[in-house]
């Protein structure tokens, strides 16, 4: 078992000069309490640097060294720092030193490049040789189980990608459990036994080519050997591509979720971009047809005025009208009468007409001749001339509503434009540190890893393909070599089904061991979840065959939605699970893993801890957990306490508080 | 009151900086829309017809009143005027002191209102 004794930092994050903490080689539970930025992560990544040469950020990228140095020490013009990590592993002392330092010559590194970075390992007061440093390290922590031992709270959700099947993430989560279950063991003698096959296959076939009878079965055998080799061949490169780009597409992903609301501002940035052009081409447009339209404008000003100067010249024309009828109609009753005078008798009555009534109807007629012309009366054909200019440009006058409507739409574009330019000016501002290219590098890396994995998989698929047609013909040879062959290729024949059937073995032990591991897991994960849910009615956890865990409810039902707070308890039992079924026993370093929790549920968690390693180094913030929680919690279980103190933004201290 | 018409009709250059500013926005086609609009605008408001003084020679009579529509309106309008081009110099003069006055804000145009003010107004 891997215990770490004691860890000692120089210059390493805030922690200036040399400071260290020294843990128990008791079972127990070590505290660190930090305030955010404080430097609990970078004590996690300090361990992890002296691993594995390794610091990680949140987003578990690995991060330049440059950034990694005391940056007060680096002001004082001392760069680079220093990890010792003191532990014991399976009897023995052993302390490893890992350094990065500048290359010698250069006064002020500005990036990885002016670095250089030294390690070795002794064992008691051995120093170890490069090649046993790092066979030891590897045998003490394999870096890729890590994740198991230290980790960041933050992160178990991503054990919720273990209930994903096509999850990349989940599938190098489920290779990592594998790996600390020692799954490996069984996978890789099942490898060996599949490689012994093939020799004996080659062997078969060359022994074939010695004898007449066979001759021509063992070269087609060996051409078809020789094929199966190449297409492996093949097969192989295109599968590191595939995890080769599968490790670019999960960094870029990383990077593209980093940057994802800076994307959403950038994309929304672009649709309003394109929203003004629109709306600037419809406006255009729109303008284009209202100046077409505006040429009646004064018509559609006028248009009331002209109404009532029709009306005005239609009563005119009454009034001329009116008058031309009174005048002929005193024209004939003049005429009447002066027939009538000129007879001296009445036309209608016959009687005669007398001097005093013949004076009077001269006088009338007189009146009825001259009737007087009113002053300013206009003629009718005036009259007529100008109805006719207002009804025509009357009839000019209409469309004024539409064109009304059109100015509004136009004036609603632009009061949409104007909220459009505003929210423009927002995103700029906020964006305008960004290196907008580097961004849009990433989204084309992006997709062109996602086309290039889908060109990758269709090769391999082919190969795959390639290979089971090639299996079948060699098959076919084989059972032809078996019919006609002799007793040195009955021998040959022999070794290869002896193999074939120890490969066959090892397929079903490493079914059966999964199998078994599986039912372990799901056990000790459901026995620890019921230790650590506040919920009466969830009764277990079911292991899929990924090792995700599905909770079950104690009617039978499988919980399909889950807070991340269950989650959480639900990662925290996995691990727990997993240190438990291990071959490999090592610490558990926990990063703030209390910050979506009740305290219901963080009670039962820190109650739980020294049941899920003998050693445990939880790093905190006091109001995620109260140190005298824990302490009443943990009782004998709390081996120390440390607490890192703020000496300035870019400078921590560690201070041992109890213990 | 001189007693011939014009053949050509302009605007002084403080109403050509009115016409400029409506004609920004391009909401008329050209200037002579704009300111057989001013005219309009001036005789809704019941602007008298006069002389103006300074008003240069922008158009030809011609062109800018091409059916003599204009010619044979202002008259019924003004029974007095007997020289209806002047007239409408002087309409279109006064019609772009009131553009200037009430439909120009912020030195835009704002011809909506201009049209129809109630509607207009009520919308905003």
């Amino acid at each position: 078992m891997l215990r770490i004794t004691s860890i000692t930092l120089h210059n390493f994050g805030p922690f200036k000069e040399t400071q260290s903490i020294d843990l128990s080689k008791k079972d127990g539970v070590t505290m660190i309490f930090g305030e955010n930025m404080r430097g609990k992560t970078t004590l996690i990544n300090a361990v992890r640097y002296a691993l594995f040469g390794k610091v990680l950020s949140r987003g578990e990228h690995e991060m330049a060294l440059h950034k990694i140095g005391n940056w007060e020490a680096a002001k004082d013009g001392e760069y680079g720092f220093k990890v010792i990590l003191e532990f014991e592993h399976d009897g023995q002392n052993y302390t490893l030193t890992r350094e990065c330092k500048p290359r010698s010559g250069i006064e002020e590194p500005k990036t990885d490049l002016d670095y250089t970075q030294t390690h070795y390992l002794k064992r008691g007061s051995d120093v170890l040789s490069p090649a046993d440093c790092d066979a030891t390290l590897s045998r003490v922590m394999p870096e890729q189980v890590s994740r198991f031992f230290l980790f960041d709270g933050e992160l178990l959700q991503q054990y919720e990608e273990l209930l994903m099947n096509e999850s990349e993430m989940g599938q190098d989560i489920k290779e990592a459990i594998e790996r600390i279950l020692g799954v490996p063991v069984l996978t890789s003698a099942r490898y060996d036994m599949a490689e012994l096959k093939k020799e004996a296959e080659k062997k078969e076939s060359r022994t074939a080519q010695k004898d007449q009878q066979t001759r021509e079965l063992g070269t087609q055998n060996a051409a078809q050997i020789e094929q199966r080799t190449a297409h492996e061949k093949e097969l192989d490169r295109l599968k590191k591509e595939l995890t080769g780009l599968k490790t670019t597409k999960s960094e870029n992903e990383e990077m593209v979720r980093q940057n994802e609301k800076t994307k959403a501002l950038l994309n929304e940035l672009e649709n309003l971009d394109s929203r003004v052009k629109d709306i600037d081409a419809r406006n255009k447009e729109r303008r284009e047809r209202l100046a077409s339209m505006a040429s009646n404008a004064w018509c559609w000003v006028l248009k009331p005025a002209l109404e009532e100067l029709q009306e005005r010249e239609q009563k005119a024309m009454a009034t001329i009208q009116s008058n031309a009828a009174q005048r002929e109609f005193s024209a004939r009753v003049a005429d009447q009468i002066e027939q009538a005078l000129s007879t001296s008798k009445c036309q209608v009555c016959s009687q005669k007409i007398d001097t005093k009534t013949a004076k009077a109807l001269r006088a009338q007629m007189a009146e009825l001749r001259a009737p007087p012309q009113k002053d300013g009366e206009a003629s009718l054909e005036e009259t007529v001339a100008r109805l006719k200019t207002l009804r025509e440009i009357a009839g000019n006058a209409g469309g004024k509503d539409a064109a009304i409507e059109l100015l509004f739409t136009i004036e609603d574009a632009q009061v949409e434009r104007t909220q459009c330019q505003a929210r423009i000016g927002e995103i700029r501002e906020k964006t305008k540190d960004l290196d907008e290219s580097k961004l849009r590098r990433i989204m084309t890396a992006y997709d062109k890893t996602v086309q290039d994995i889908a060109i990758v998989d269709g090769g391999i698929k082919k190969e795959q393909e390639a290979l089971k047609e090639i299996g079948e013909n060699i098959k076919r040879i084989q059972a032809e070599l078996e019919r006609i062959g002799g007793a040195d290729l009955a021998k040959e024949r022999q070794r290869r089904q002896l193999c074939a059937s120890l490969g066959e073995l090892f397929d079903k032990g490493v079914g059966v061991y999964r199998e078994r591991l599986r039912k372990k897991v799901e056990q000790d994960a459901s026995k620890l979840f019921l230790q650590l849910t506040t919920e009466p009615d969830y009764a277990s956890l079911k292991i899929n065959e990924n090792y995700g865990l599905i909770i079950v409810h104690k009617d039978g039902d499988e919980i399909q939605v889950r807070s991340a707070g269950a989650e959480h308890v639900v990662a925290l039992s996995l691990m727990g699970a997993l240190q438990r079924n291990a071959p490999l026993e090592g610490p558990i370093v926990m990063d703030s893993p209390f910050g979506r929790l009740d305290e219901g549920h963080t009670g039962r968690i820190v109650k739980a801890l020294p049941s899920m390693a003998k050693q445990v180094l939880l790093l905190v913030y006091e109001s995620e957990l109260e140190p005298q929680f824990v302490r009443n919690t943990l009782k004998g279980d709390l081996l120390r306490e440390y607490k890192i103190v703020r000496k300035s933004a870019r400078h921590s201290v560690l201070e041992q508080s109890k213990g | 009151m001189a007693t011939t018409d014009k053949n050509t009709i302009g605007v002084t250059p403080k109403a050509q900086k009115i016409l400029d500013q409506m004609s920004e926005d391009k909401a008329f086609a050209d200037q002579m829309d704009a300111a057989k609009f001013a005219m309009s605008i001036a005789i809704r408001r019941g602007a008298k017809v006069g002389e103006v003084n300074g008003a240069g020679t922008k158009w030809n009579v011609g062109s800018f009143d091409p059916n003599g529509d204009l010619r044979n309106l202002l008259p019924i309008i003004y029974p007095d005027l007997k020289t209806p081009y002047r007239g409408l110099e002087s309409l279109i003069d006064s019609g772009l002191q009131i553009v200037a006055q009430d439909y120009l804000k912020g030195g835009k145009f704002d011809l909506a209102t201009a049209l129809k003010p109630a509607e207009a107004k009520k919308r905003k």
